[in-house]
Formats: C-alpha cells, structure tokens, sequence
C-alpha cells in the first residue's frame, strides 16, 4: 500500500499560452505540481516520456499532432500517467473517442476551475493505483476507487 | 328514160316524205329572187312558224335575234354574191311562244346542170337542245375551273399563312417525312445549320449532320411518333456558331385520316439559358461557400479567441480565489487587475470579430464612415505606416446592398494588403463615375502579383478576388484589376449609383 505524494506532477499541454499559463498558476497554488509545458502534441508525447507525470492536460486542437493521437501514445508509452483532455467543444463524439484513446476524462472549457481541480484530484489517485497495481491471486482489500462528479 | 323519169317523182315523193318527218329544213329558190324560196314541210314544226310565207327570207330576218341579224344577212350576202360558195352559222329564231331557238344553217349556191340556172340552198337544224347542253356543259366546265382556281387561292392563302406563321416563329420549325426527309422548315430551323430552307428540304438528318447526333435525331422522332403525342427533348447540334443545345418538342405528322406521315418539331435553343442556369447555380454554390468560409473565419476567431481567453480568466480568478481564502491579498490583488486587462484585451477581439461580421457603424453611418474606420483598424493591426481613405459622396448615402458590397470589396482588398502586399502604405478613394455611377479604389504600393497566376490558383487570395468580382458583378457592376509583380495592386469597383439618399452624419 502507497501512499499518495504529496503534489501530483503534471504535464501542461495547450497550444494557448496565456490559458496554460493561468491554469498553470491555478494548479501550483492548489496542490499540484506542473513539472512541464507544452505548446504542441508532438512535443507532449515527447516531455510525458521523458517526466513520466501522473498527469498530462492536453487540448485537442493543437499543432502537429492533436490531442487525441498525442493521448493515445501517451497511454501506450505510460498506462499508469492519466490524460485528461481538456477542450473547447463540448462533444460527446469527441468525449467517445478520447475514451477510446485511453483518456481518463474529457472535459470542455468552460469546466469550472473548482471542478477542473477534482477531476484532476481523481487522476492522481488513479494514476498512483495504475502505478502499483497489487500482485495476482491477492483479493484486493480496498473498494475499488470511483470517481463521481457532483457539479 | 323513163324509167328514170318516172323514177325521179317517186324519189322526190319519198326526200318529200323525209324530209317531212325529219328534223332538217330544206329551202331552195332561186338566186336573186328570195320571193321564189320555198321550204320543206317540216318547216313549221322545226322553225315555228308557217311554211306558207309569201316573204320567207323576210320573216326569217324579222323572226331572227337582232345579234344575230348581221352576222346572217353579211355570210347570206358572200353566198349569193358568189365570194363564197357556202356559209354556216348558229342564230336565234323567235317563237310563237315568245322565246328563240337555236337554228343551225347552211346556205350555198347550187347550179342546175342542165338549165344553167342558179339556185340558193339552205339547211336548217333546231340544234338548240344540243347547244343547250353545251352551253350547260361549258358553264359546268366554266364553273369548275373557277372552284379549282379558288381552290388554288385558297391553297395559296393557306400556304402564304403557313409560312409566315412558320418565319414569324423564331424557333426552327421542321416536318420530315416517315424517311427522316425535310419537307418543310422555316428559315430559323435552316439559319441554324448555315444552309437556307431550299437547300435544306429534301435531306435527312443523316446528310445533314455527323452520323452520331444523327442517330440521336431520328431516335427521338421515332420515340415522338411511337408515343402518339407530343415528347420533350434535349438535343445537342453542332452549327456555325458552335455547339448549342436544343430543347425540341416533337409530334407525330398525320395526315386527315390519323395515318402518320411522319414527324413535325420546334427545337427551342437553350444554349444560353443553360448557360445562365448553370452560372446561376455556379454563383449560388459560391455564395454557400463564401458564406460557410465567413462563417467559419468567425467560429475559428470566437474558438481561438474569446473562448479560450474566457477559460483563462476563469483560471486566474479561481486562483485569485484561492489566494484570497490563503489571505494573499498582494498577488490576489495583482492577480484580479490581470484580469482587467485581459478582459479589455478579449472585449476589443470581440470587436474585432463583429466589426468583421457586420460593422453596424455601415448600416447606421454609411460607407465614408465605415470606410474610414476600416482603413484606420487595418493600418494598426497591419502596421501600415499610411491608409488614407478619400470619400468624394458629398455625404450622399447610397443604397444598402451597393454599400455592402462596396465595403465588402474594400474589405477585402485591404485584408489584401495587410496579408499578402507587404506594402507600407494604401488608399481608398470613393467617388462618382463619369457615367452616374460610383467607382471604388483600393491602391497599395505594395509587391502586386502575376494576375494570370493568381486566376488559375484556388489560394486564399484567388478566393479572395474572385469573391470581391462576384460581390461586384452582383450588383451589376465590374471589378478590374491592374497589378504586376513589384509594381504594386490596384483595385477597382465601378459599380451602378444607387438613388442617392442624404446621409446620416456621424
């Protein structure tokens, strides 16, 4: 049994600086730590391989490779990081595939910033679990996490 | 001797008796003395008056037809003169009834072998029965010819009419026979094909046209007579002026008794009509475009923009909330009037947008104003070190959809410049044309381009001019223009004045 560090590390990416930049801000000053930026989702893939963060943010608009490609590497690269795509349309066929892609959550823009915060709450514990999963043939104690959103 | 002299009475007994019951008067006399004639017993019955007339010669001219009294006495007067040896005629002889008789007559001189004496013979025959029945037969005759003269008239007249209804249509006309032969086409049916309708009657489509559209011809007319009413087609002909499509109605040919005799048809060209529609639907397909492309331009800027800079501040004052629940009042503080400014910065790109979108200063101030607004925000945000605008309306409105588009093209032609120009300074002049119109100048000093190139290239600036010229030659106007590589652009719009309307003075 882990247990949780003390500040999630995350990854920032969204091709909107100022927007990165605030929610970078807003994630330092509530308990997470933003171990790297990113303004493209070539560039994502990249720094999430080499920081190995518990989290990566990624916009699905973005230059060079979209988000939703970026997360599927991503995934394949790391399971245990969690993507949670962050967007400007609020689509359920967009949330569908992000899914597919192995996304932890989908969430449009005009999220409020409290709820942005648990959500990502959420995927640090996840990506802790995902990190250490319990050897075979042990029952696992614990119920298992679920990670409702109350608006 | 005798036996001829005493067969001589019994002959004469027996011409007596003939000529009693026969239908010919016999009168004879001798020559210079009309007292002596005497005529043959029949006389009374066939001439209708008495035989016994001490004057014969005198009762006839009396009883005789005053027309035909000269040509009588003048053919009598050569007989008995010896200039002619015999003379015939017809004349008309009054009866006891009152009304006249054809009489057939013959007269001549006989001379008696034996005495030398000559004598005056004449013949006579009712002949008016005959000469009715002549008469009546030459006026049938008379009477026929005149119905197939006014037959022919008639046919003339009718044909006369075809034909000038056939010339009066402007669309080709044609029959053909059931051979595919011409038999008759008017003048715009030959024009068509360059040949004049005598050369055009009397051939088929066959000898007339390429086998192939031929082929097509002959096919429709026998799917018009096979259908037994009129049929619509489409049919394309090669002609003098070039290829042009025809919409062709044809029917059956048919003679009084239904039977078909072949394939009549007016072929209207739709050339132009066609063409107009497919421009039509051309330009209506390009202003979806246009308007998807607008709409587009907007959605980008509105995603880009406003959308994420309202996601930003959302961040912030999330952070600056938690700062102030830490009791970090100093960057909370700095934090909030960030804020500000970014609030300033997203108010003024949704100004942006909506000035692009519609600028409402166009509808309410006019094009000057809205010119001028334009021109000032293009030579900010483009750096320009000049953008002078030069209105010459008098103030004078024009009418909404001539200011749109006007602005719509200066619009364009300055997003023009500030994109793809690299110029440090343009101008816009707006003024009256010589003919009533109005002329919009968009010039830059910028490095121009290769028209022909950019025409052929689908690159946001092709796109860009052509929605300018189709903006303009909506309104009936005409887009020109003059550019080369280094030499700078100049656009031009002469468009259609509006009822000029005084305008409202910002």
């Amino acid at each position: 049994m882990s247990r949780l560090p003390p500040r999630p590390r995350v990854l920032l990416a969204d091709d909107h600086s100022g927007l990165r930049w605030a929610l970078r801000d807003l994630l330092e000053e509530t308990g997470f730590e933003v171990v790297g930026e990113s303004g493209d989702g070539a560039d994502a893939v990249a720094l999430a391989r080499l920081l190995q963060p518990d989290i990566v943010v990624i916009d699905v608009r973005m230059p060079v490779l979209n988000g939703l490609d970026a997360a599927k590497l991503i995934k394949d690269q790391r399971p245990a990081t969690q993507v949670v795509v962050l967007s400007a349309f609020e689509s359920p066929e967009l949330e569908r595939q992000a899914r597919e892609a192995g996304a932890f959550a989908y969430l449009d823009k005009g999220t409020m910033a409290g709820r942005v915060r648990r959500v990502l709450l959420g995927a640090a514990v996840q990506a802790v679990l995902d990190a250490h999963p319990l050897p075979p043939g042990d029952p696992d104690p614990r119920p298992a996490p679920e990670w409702r959103e109350t608006s | 001797m005798d036996q001829v002299g005493g067969r001589v009475p019994a002959v004469d007994a027996l011409g007596g008796r003939l000529l009693a019951d026969g239908p010919m008067v016999v009168c004879r006399g001798l020559l210079d003395d009309p007292s002596t004639w005497r005529f043959s017993a029949n006389a009374e019955r066939v001439l209708g008056w008495p035989v016994a007339s001490p004057d014969g010669l005198a009762t006839w001219v009396e009883r005789m037809h005053p027309d035909d009294r000269g040509g009588f006495e003048a053919a009598l007067a050569r007989v008995l003169s010896g200039k002619a040896e015999q003379a015939e005629l017809h004349l008309r002889l009054r009866q006891a009834s009152g009304g006249y008789r054809w009489i057939w007559t013959l007269m001549r001189t006989e001379r008696d072998d034996a005495t030398g004496q000559r004598y005056m013979v004449g013949y006579d025959l009712d002949v008016t029965d005959r000469m009715l029945a002549e008469e009546r037969v030459r006026r049938q005759n008379q009477e026929l010819e005149r119905r197939i003269r006014d037959r022919a008239t008639e046919l003339e007249n009718a044909n006369a009419t075809l034909r000038a209804v056939l010339e009066g249509i402007a669309d080709p006309v044609y029959v053909k026979d059931a051979d595919g032969r011409y038999v008759l086409v008017n003048s715009a049916a030959a024009g068509s094909v360059g040949l004049r309708p005598e050369e055009y009657v009397g051939r088929t489509d066959h000898e007339l046209f390429p086998a192939e559209v031929a082929g097509h011809l002959r096919a429709d007319d026998r799917e018009a007579t096979a259908s037994g009413g009129p049929r619509r087609f489409r049919e394309m002909l090669d002609t003098p002026e070039g290829p042009r499509v025809y919409q062709a109605v044809k029917a059956p040919w048919r003679d009084a008794t239904g039977q078909i005799l072949g394939v009549v048809g007016v072929s209207r060209d739709v050339t132009e009509q066609e063409r107009v529609e497919a421009e039509r639907r051309r330009l209506l397909e390009r202003l979806h475009d246009v308007q998807e492309e607008e709409r587009r331009h907007i959605a980008v800027d509105l995603h880009d923009g406003s959308m994420q800079g309202l996601a930003m501040l959302g961040y912030k004052l999330a952070r600056a909330r938690v700062l102030l629940e830490a009791g970090e009042t100093e960057p909370a503080v700095a934090l909030v009037g960030e804020c500000e400014a970014d609030v300033a910065g997203e108010v003024e790109a949704l100004r942006r947008t909506l000035r692009d979108l519609r600028p409402l200063v166009l509808d309410q101030h006019g094009l000057e104003v809205a010119l001028h607004d334009h021109a000032h925000a293009v030579r900010e945000r483009a750096g320009l070190a000049s953008c002078r605008v030069t209105a010459r309306l008098g103030g004078r409105r024009l009418d909404p959809s001539t200011e749109t588009a006007l602005f719509r093209v200066a619009q364009q032609a300055l997003a023009n410049v500030a994109d793809h120009a690299g110029a440090t300074s343009a101008e816009v002049l707006l003024e009256r044309s010589a003919a009533g119109g109005v002329t919009l100048r968009v010039v830059d000093d910028g490095c121009g381009f290769d028209p022909a190139h950019v025409q052929t290239a689908g690159d946001e600036l092709g796109f860009g001019l052509t929605a300018m010229r189709e903006r303009v030659e909506a309104i009936g106007g005409r887009l020109t223009i003059r550019t080369a590589p280094g030499k700078g652009t100049t656009v031009e719009a002469l468009v259609p004045g509006g009822p000029g309307r005084p305008g409202a003075r910002p």
